[in-house]
């Protein structure tokens, strides 16, 4: 199986989008900001891409999704509850998206018209190294999955947020959106096998336990790649990283 | 290529904790939609749903919906969950009392705290109401592939919550109250009256392994998986295109990938939720997939109400049980189909009819959509 890194981008300042880019802010500016840096990854990504419309999309589920709008809405709903008075309730319907985990899935086929077949794995703790697995299998011949076709591209997004966002507060160093394309085309590095092994519940007792986010992990291994020199790169992914009941390394091959 | 097989099927729906509970009100075509104590004390606009009778604390309920449908799943298939995979969806982050506060439960917590039992893979899927048809295609595929030895896969949910009656209520999606209404009436999926679903929690577990593996253990296969497409709709973030063409290239990426053709196709589990947009573009879709041809079209939904990510599990063994026993459950509250609704509907009571291969349609908000098809063992 050959699966390359192509591409990948690391966007952490929803303040520069709409610098920088103000058409795309125009379109994401109404999501949550788990959602706005995961799209603003995937643009400074898409030049990358053979065929937007024809790559397989694979989105990560924010850990932490919601908003301070939504909090504030599921407030006063409680409160509505409490006096058995929610019809008085207005709800803005994008707020109730900003709940919704594959939000960023759905907003990224729109702006790359893309239908293929995707998937977006949900917000538990080291489901990140779950979708560079899917990644792979996609890109793997037909001869080896039983698939119809292979596909030539996969693009892996997500986004995180922390507490401080979700209170309102204006910087979150938790935050942070991740794109990384993945393809059959040959490039600077290959990645090679993603390898497991349990913890066990005596290692998982010892260990420190996983922080639950959808791409700081994978940020943390790009950067480990991006200063690696040429030969294997094995990469023991933190505990904080993993979900705790399995210890993963990634194995890459670095030109 | 792999043969799958499900060995095991179990279910926590709003007619009971089995699967034979799920197939048995489906069949008899009554609803188990009702109104829901919290939701009509709240003073919401919506008041009924579908609860699965299981007594458990709020905070401990998403965990109890799941863990009784995988532990039912794999008592049935004779295996447990050390040596078997998990492919499972657990729907959105909600909130639940607990202690008197209002705590914040969270979907990926609720699914590691499962997930921890099994061996891998272990993978969440998150692609709105297709996500328990995703995570069984997810499944089929690993198996096939020989990724994976077996699975459980499907998904439950607990989002018949005051906060999502409340944000689906604004965004036009659910059936809101009618004074001149029965509770269980209020999703008729297809139908002239249709306005929208009834909200419902659980869903289903399915044991998928391959052929091979359930012969070498004496296991009994109930039904073969033979196919399994998706698509994205690429449109919009709450409704369907009107013509469908997104849930119709699902459709065929599930044909071709099981290497079939459309009148292999016996019987189709609709998504149907009886929303006045998504039925009839499914319509349209199924049209052009189907031709010229009749194919008994059911929903589950105005029975159970919408299951969100767990619904197409719950559609998973009503198909399996079709193909099994040869009957094809009615689309409960259907009575008058829609002009632009109009197909070969199961309407009234279980139709009869030789079944070899039904398809599962489960569409998502966002425009997530999957396919699997289910066919009888040879």
């Amino acid at each position: 199986m050959s699966c390359w890194i192509t591409a990948h981008a690391i966007e952490r300042d929803v303040g520069r989008i709409a610098t920088d880019d103000p058409a795309l802010w125009r379109e994401i500016r109404r999501f949550n900001l788990p959602v706005k840096l995961a799209l603003a990854a995937a643009q400074r990504v898409r030049g990358s891409l053979v065929r937007p419309s024809h790559t397989r999309l694979v989105a990560l589920a924010p850990c932490r999704p919601g908003s301070p709008e939504l909090r504030a809405i599921s407030r006063d709903a409680d409160a509505g509850l409490a006096r058995g008075a929610c019809s008085q309730l207005r709800v803005n319907p994008i707020f109730t998206l900003h709940a919704i985990d594959n939000l960023a899935l759905s907003a990224l086929a729109i702006r790359l018209e893309n239908r293929e077949p995707a998937t977006c794995f949900g917000g538990a703790a080291g489901q990140a190294f779950v979708a560079l697995e899917h990644a792979m299998d996609e890109l793997a011949p037909p001869g080896d999955t039983g698939a119809v076709e292979a596909a030539s591209d996969v693009l892996i997004v997500g986004g995180d947020q922390g507490e401080a966002a979700l209170r309102g507060e204006p910087s979150d160093a938790e935050a942070s959106g991740v794109a990384i394309v993945l393809s059959t085309r040959p490039h600077r590095v290959r990645l090679v096998a993603i390898e497991r092994t349990p913890i066990g519940d005596a290692g998982r007792d010892a260990g420190e336990p996983p922080a639950p986010h959808a791409v700081r992990g994978i940020a943390r291994w790009l950067d480990a790649l991006a200063g690696a020199p040429a030969g294997t790169h094995r990469y023991r992914v933190p505990a904080r990283d993993g979900d705790g009941i399995d210890q993963l390394e990634i194995v890459a091959e670095v030109a | 290529m792999t043969c799958v097989v499900i060995t095991g099927m179990g279910a926590a729906s709003p007619f009971g904790l089995t699967a034979d509970a799920l197939w048995e009100g489906l069949v008899a075509g009554r609803s188990a939609v009702r109104t829901i104590a919290q939701l009509a004390a709240g003073g919401l606009p919506v008041t009924t749903g579908g609860e699965v009778p299981l007594e458990t604390a709020e905070h401990e309920r998403d965990r109890a919906l799941s863990r009784s449908a995988i532990r039912e799943a794999l008592g049935q298939a004779g295996l447990t969950a050390e040596g078997t995979g998990l492919v499972w969806a657990n729907g959105l982050d909600t909130f639940a009392h607990s202690g008197g506060a209002l705590v914040e439960r969270s979907a990926g917590a609720c699914f590691l705290a499962i997930a921890r039992d099994h061996t891998q893979p272990r993978r969440m899927i998150a692609t709105a109401c297709a996500s328990a048809t995703q995570a069984i295609g997810t499944a089929f595929h690993l198996i096939r592939a020989g990724r994976a030895r077996a699975c459980v896969a499907g998904g439950t949910t607990v989002m018949l919550t005051p906060h999502y009656a409340i944000g689906f209520a604004w965004l036009q999606a659910l059936a809101t109250d009618r004074a001149d209404e029965a509770p269980g009436a209020a999703c008729k999926p297809f139908d002239r009256m249709r306005r929208g679903f009834a909200l419902a929690e659980g869903g289903a577990a399915l044991v998928l392994e391959s052929l091979d593996a359930a012969a070498r253990r004496g296991a009994v296969p109930l039904a073969e998986v033979i196919g399994f497409g998706a698509s994205q709709d690429a449109f919009d973030l709450n409704r369907p295109p009107p013509d469908g063409t997104g849930a119709e290239l699902s459709m065929r990426r599930a044909l071709a990938d099981a290497r079939i053709t459309p009148d292999r196709i016996a019987a189709v589990s609709a998504h149907g939720t009886g929303t006045r947009a998504g039925d009839p573009a499914e319509v349209a879709a199924l049209r052009r997939v189907l031709g010229e041809r009749t194919c008994p079209v059911t929903s589950i939904k105005g029975a159970v109400g919408h299951q969100m990510a767990g619904a197409g599990a719950s559609q998973a063994v009503a198909a399996v049980q079709s193909c099994r026993t040869g009957l094809v459950p009615p689309t409960c509250n259907l009575v008058d189909p829609d002009d632009d609704c109009v197909l070969d509907h199961v309407m009234s009571r279980a139709r009869a009819a030789d079944v070899p291969a039904v398809l599962v349609n489960s569409f998502g908000m966002g425009g997530q959509n999957a396919t699997v098809i289910y066919a009888r063992v040879p």
